[in-house]
């Protein structure tokens, strides 16, 4: 319970002040300016849209915390990469519009469930209990529909589009590993403690209540523009 | 605790999260006043921009055209106060250096804020005056015929200030203009 309250403090801490991460005004500029093909800048951009974005990091945590060898690891990765480089490439090219404030609460809403399924929230709701790997892949869909969403909100040269697309959904990946590099790496080693078990409980209950707080936020955000 | 209950504890601290300190700061709205009360409203005011400023200034239209010499130089500034907005366009019949900047009375003879510098036909776009002072345009003709520059502005410009061959030509306009 004190692991809890804790950790449920720290992780609001994290989640107010980087919350909003739209590409930034100056990136955004930047962008709407080009005109053809850009692959670094729309790399970095796409690696700094995965590192810098808490919801995409939550998720990235749920769905590795108790993974404990690297094969499944890459299994689930994979399956949330698929998910979402479908829906961004196919987003973006056939100009799906999506309103982003539900598609950032969605995504909140993966945040909820994977921690609620790590803590076995679904165990007793045997019903609702869907193959993790099928949830993970349908959360993947909706990351990249966020992802498609946010690029299409600046005005994108058709010029060398699939270049920058591609470019973009390769940053995106090299941003998802370093994410995945530092979380894996920090879990080995708090996997190994023997406090782990109680602490892994508040540290999901933590991250629960912050994907509350992101679709508490964006459903606000949805209110207020609609 | 069941994770059920884990669950809705963690809905209710996001809840108190989210009145207490991310919608004030994030939103503007406060719904219990704690906002206001930790001074965080005033996150969502600053960073809440939507492009929009009064002015007193009337709407005034500048169409001027400048033939420069080969090897010439001028300077055009707009007369506009602080978030004063105007709309330019300019275009010449060769390419020519180009350098927009800003200088306010609090800053130092000789010194600007250099907002966009190039050569080429053409540049509109749009400004939004940070300070009151002369906002404009460096000109110069770097080859050997005469370039013809056509340029337009349109906003909330007080008056206009040419500076060629070492002269400056202040033309404030009248009330009404």
């Amino acid at each position: 319970m004190r692991w809890t309250v804790f950790a449920v403090a720290a992780a609001a801490l994290l989640a107010s002040p980087v919350l909003a991460h739209d590409v930034s005004a100056a990136n955004a500029a930047y962008v709407e300016g080009l005109a053809g093909p850009a692959p670094v800048s729309f790399l970095y951009l796409g690696a700094k849209h995965m590192v810098t974005g808490i919801d995409h990091v939550l998720f990235l945590l749920g769905v590795v915390f108790f993974l404990r060898n690297l094969r499944d690891i890459v299994i689930y990765v994979s399956l949330f990469t698929l998910g979402h480089s479908l829906t961004l490439i196919t987003g973006v090219l056939a100009g799906w519009q999506v309103n982003p404030f539900l598609v950032d609460a969605i995504i909140g809403v993966s945040v909820v469930y994977k921690a609620f399924e790590n803590i076995g929230g679904f165990d007793k709701l045997s019903g609702a209990k869907l193959d993790m790997r099928w949830a993970v892949f349908a959360f993947g869909l909706a990351h990249g529909l966020g992802l498609a969403t946010k690029l299409q909100a600046l005005t994108l040269s058709e010029d060398g589009l699939l270049t920058n697309l591609l470019s973009f959904n390769l940053g995106v990946e090299i941003g998802q590993v370093l994410v995945l590099c530092i979380l894996v790496a920090l879990l080995k080693l708090w996997q190994r403690a023997p406090a782990f078990p109680r602490q892994a409980y508040a540290a999901n209950a933590a991250i629960m209540c912050a994907g509350f707080v992101l679709i508490g936020l964006h459903l606000t955000g949805m209110s207020q523009t609609a | 605790m069941t994770p059920l209950k884990t669950l809705l504890l963690a809905a209710v601290a996001a809840f108190a999260i989210l009145i207490l300190f991310v919608l004030p700061a994030e939103t503007g709205m406060d719904p219990t006043g704690a906002g206001d009360a930790l001074g965080l409203t005033a996150l969502a005011e600053s960073s809440g921009a939507t492009g929009f400023t009064a002015s007193t200034a009337a709407r005034r239209t500048v169409e001027e055209r400048f033939m420069l010499e080969p090897f010439e130089s001028i300077e055009f500034k707009l007369v506009m106060h602080d978030g004063d907005g105007m709309i330019f366009d300019w275009s010449a019949d060769s390419p020519v250096e180009y350098e927009f900047h800003a200088h306010g009375p609090h800053m130092a003879e000789g010194e600007a804020i250099d907002l966009g510098t190039g050569e080429g036909t053409r540049q509109a776009g749009t400004y939004i005056a940070d300070f009151i002072g002369e906002h404009g345009w460096f000109f110069g003709n770097r080859s050997g015929a005469p370039i013809t520059i056509d340029l337009s502005a349109a906003g909330h410009i007080d008056g206009t200030i040419l500076y060629r061959s070492g002269r400056r030509i202040e033309t404030i306009f009248e009330e009404g203009e």
